[in-house]
């Protein structure tokens, strides 16, 4: 059997290929906020992984799924083009992009000028709206009904309690103004672990968190502090 | 006072009850002028392996019911409760349930025993068997968030008090339900309606797991992390079931249709559950069949000496429908119970103590015997759920019967023994490195 289809994919080629599907459909900078949805999935991804990563990003991007459904093919045949027919690679677009922008809620944490565990919190916790589609879910308003009723009852400056608060409101990284320490994110994470079993189920939120920890593990700040750190 | 405190006072009121223990015991008299061993002997012997073995089978069937991250710890509830319950039994329990009896209430002599007869010291170990089979039922059903310690607290009273005192009533001769005339051949009514109700009585203490149900009444199932390792739990736990009952005999004459009853009840039991499931309209699941076969057991342990072939059948068919119905009921109640222990040994045990009456070979369907035979489930619920749910209580009180809620995200297997089940896989990136 070829084994092909479990090789990792060269991440020139797969930014490439997704840049020419999805420029069929998006452009400017939501075309911009998708690529570096993408380009923060798993590095390591063959073929088929990546195509999966495809269609949950056009998903998250709220594309129609008949659009999402004829996209599959022609991401794949351009996955396979030979490199001659690939354009620039987009990532100097995409730099630029990140550079300028003021706020990108599906761009995880950059905006975020802060201690390493900030930082990963903040990835940690975009990553987990990724996931739950949040706040479109139906499981939302059950999320931060619990994320309230647990950030009560842990030790936490009213400060930070009211940052996490207004984050669950507007799902906005722009909330939190200060920096948090370490132990009181950890609390928060927990609670926020509380809110999603409140709100899925305890499988959904191991199986979120771990998602979300894994992402999170992958950002340059992971490497002073891990994200598991938080649990 | 901090749970290193309380953990460190239990552990040493433990040893210094085991050195006072040590103290006591004079020496064993082996009888040696009984040298001829029967057939008998030998074959309880093997029937104690085989109950032995049991465990096993519940270890694999409750840990294959849990989630990943409190494999270890399901294991090690399973492990210890049989060291912890043996010795208590062996100390206190066997005692209260067989010594001589006060008013038929409890036994007064042989404690610490250790002058039995050779016959009479094995028939001793096939009950210390029974004693950990009945409180290794609570492991099960409170699985995932059930603190360590005091599940081994909770399971020491099981053994020593809650179990001994009912087993007395029903198996001492002396005992008042025994003398009525209530008959349980292995105890499932003595044995497993009273673990079943010793966990029913835990995982109302308890709670749900976290998530379990939502607040807007949503039930969310939480699937085992290994389903074959349940079904292999069940085929053991058949397996021991043949020295269960095999092992309860007085004569081996009755050894053949006491296994034969068995096994046909265990099937029963399953094709009951397949029927009822499919009737329904519900998915054939493995696991409820699994359950099934194993109520089907506990259904035909009461009466598998006085029933014939067909009625052990009708019996193990009955269970597997209550046990369907049981683990619903159970749901529409917000009671999580992770395997099913309370419908599987409770609910079935009932059944098949009432069944013993209904079907009891040359005297069925006798009101009277069924009367005495309800006298006797009703006395098993009304002992044991009161003193256990009081026992859980006070452990609640003093040591915190529940996990917290960090420990439980974090699983049970890295919060309270530092072993991860699993450790190449998801936990390894969820928790934090075990320091060395």
């Amino acid at each position: 059997m070829a084994n092909n289809t479990v090789q990792p994919l060269d991440l020139t080629r797969r930014r490439c290929a997704a840049y020419m599907t999805f420029a069929e459909v998006i452009k400017g900078e939501v075309l911009m906020q998708a690529m570096w949805m993408l380009e923060e999935r798993d590095h390591f991804a063959d073929k088929m992984t990546f195509i999966g990563f495809f269609g949950v990003t056009a998903e998250l991007l709220g594309l129609d799924n008949n659009i999402i459904t004829t996209l599959y093919p022609k991401l794949n045949r351009n996955l396979d083009l030979p490199e001659e027919l690939y354009p620039q690679d987009p990532m100097p677009q995409m730099l630029k992009f990140r550079g300028a922008s003021k706020d990108s809620t599906g761009v995880p944490a950059k905006k975020i000028r802060g201690t390493p565990e900030m930082t990963v919190f903040a990835v940690l916790i975009s990553s987990i709206i990724e996931e739950t589609k949040f706040p479109n879910n139906p499981g939302y308003s059950a999320f931060k009904d619990t994320l309230k009723e647990e950030l009560a009852n842990i030790k936490l400056s009213k400060d930070n309690r009211q940052q996490i608060l207004s984050w669950a409101d507007a799902l906005n990284l722009k909330s939190f103004k200060k920096n948090i320490a370490a132990n009181e994110l950890s609390s928060a994470v927990h609670c926020i672990y509380i809110a999603l079993c409140e709100a899925f189920g305890p499988v959904e939120a191991d199986s979120i968190l771990n998602q979300a920890i894994l992402r999170a593990s992958k950002f340059p700040a992971a490497k002073t502090f891990p994200p598991r750190n938080f649990l | 006072m901090s749970t290193f405190a309380v953990k460190h006072k239990f552990y040493r009121f433990l040893f210094w009850f085991f050195s006072l223990l040590m103290a006591w015991v004079p020496a064993a008299h082996a009888n040696s002028s009984e040298s001829v061993i029967s057939s008998e002997i030998i074959w309880l012997a093997t029937s104690i392996a085989l109950v032995f073995f049991m465990q096993a089978g519940f270890a694999l069937l409750e840990c294959g019911a849990s989630r990943a991250k409190n494999a270890i710890n399901v294991i090690m509830k399973n492990y210890t409760d049989i060291c912890f319950g043996s010795i208590f039994f062996w100390a206190i329990g066997y005692g209260l349930m067989f010594g001589e009896s006060h008013a038929g209430l409890f036994g007064i002599s042989n404690f610490l025993d250790s002058t039995l007869s050779n016959k009479a010291t094995i028939s001793l170990v096939f009950q210390l068997m029974f004693a950990a089979t009945c409180a290794t039922i609570v492991s099960g059903a409170v699985a995932e968030r059930m603190r360590f310690v005091s599940y081994m607290l909770s399971a020491s009273v099981i053994c020593t008090l809650i179990y001994p005192v009912f087993g007395h009533w029903a198996w001492n001769s002396s005992g008042w339900l025994n003398q009525l005339g209530f008959i349980d051949f292995a105890g499932a009514t003595v044995v497993h309606s009273v673990g079943g109700w010793c966990a029913l009585a835990a995982v109302m203490v308890l709670g749900p797991r976290l998530g379990r149900f939502s607040k807007l009444g949503e039930t969310r199932y939480i699937p085992g992390h290994n389903l074959p390792m349940i079904a292999l739990g069940g085929f053991i736990l058949w397996l021991g079931w043949f020295g269960f009952n095999g092992g309860s005999i007085i004569s081996l004459d009755s050894l053949g249709i006491v296994l034969l009853n068995t096994h046909l009840g265990a099937c029963a039991g399953a094709m009951g559950a397949i029927f009822f499931m499919a009737l329904t309209n519900k998915p054939i699941m493995m696991t409820t069949t699994v359950n099934a076969s194993i109520g089907g057991l506990v259904s035909v342990t009461a009466g598998a000496d006085i029933m014939i072939p067909g009625t052990a059948i009708l019996t193990g068919l009955i269970s597997g429908i209550i046990l369907v119905w049981g683990t619903a009921l159970l749901e529409r109640y917000k009671i999580d119970d992770v395997v099913g222990a309370v419908a599987v040994h409770g609910f079935c045990g009932v059944w098949g103590t009432v069944a013993a009456g209904v079907f009891y070979t040359g005297d069925m369907l006798s009101i009277t015997r069924i009367t005495i035979q309800l006298l006797g489930v009703i006395t098993a619920f009304a002992w044991s759920f009161p003193t256990a749910y009081l026992t859980f209580k006070a452990v609640d009180k003093f040591l915190s019967l529940r996990t917290s809620s960090i420990q439980e995200q974090r699983g049970l297997d890295y919060a309270e023994h530092y072993e991860i089940g699993y450790a190449e896989f998801n936990q390894a990136i969820t928790h934090r490195e075990i320091e060395k």
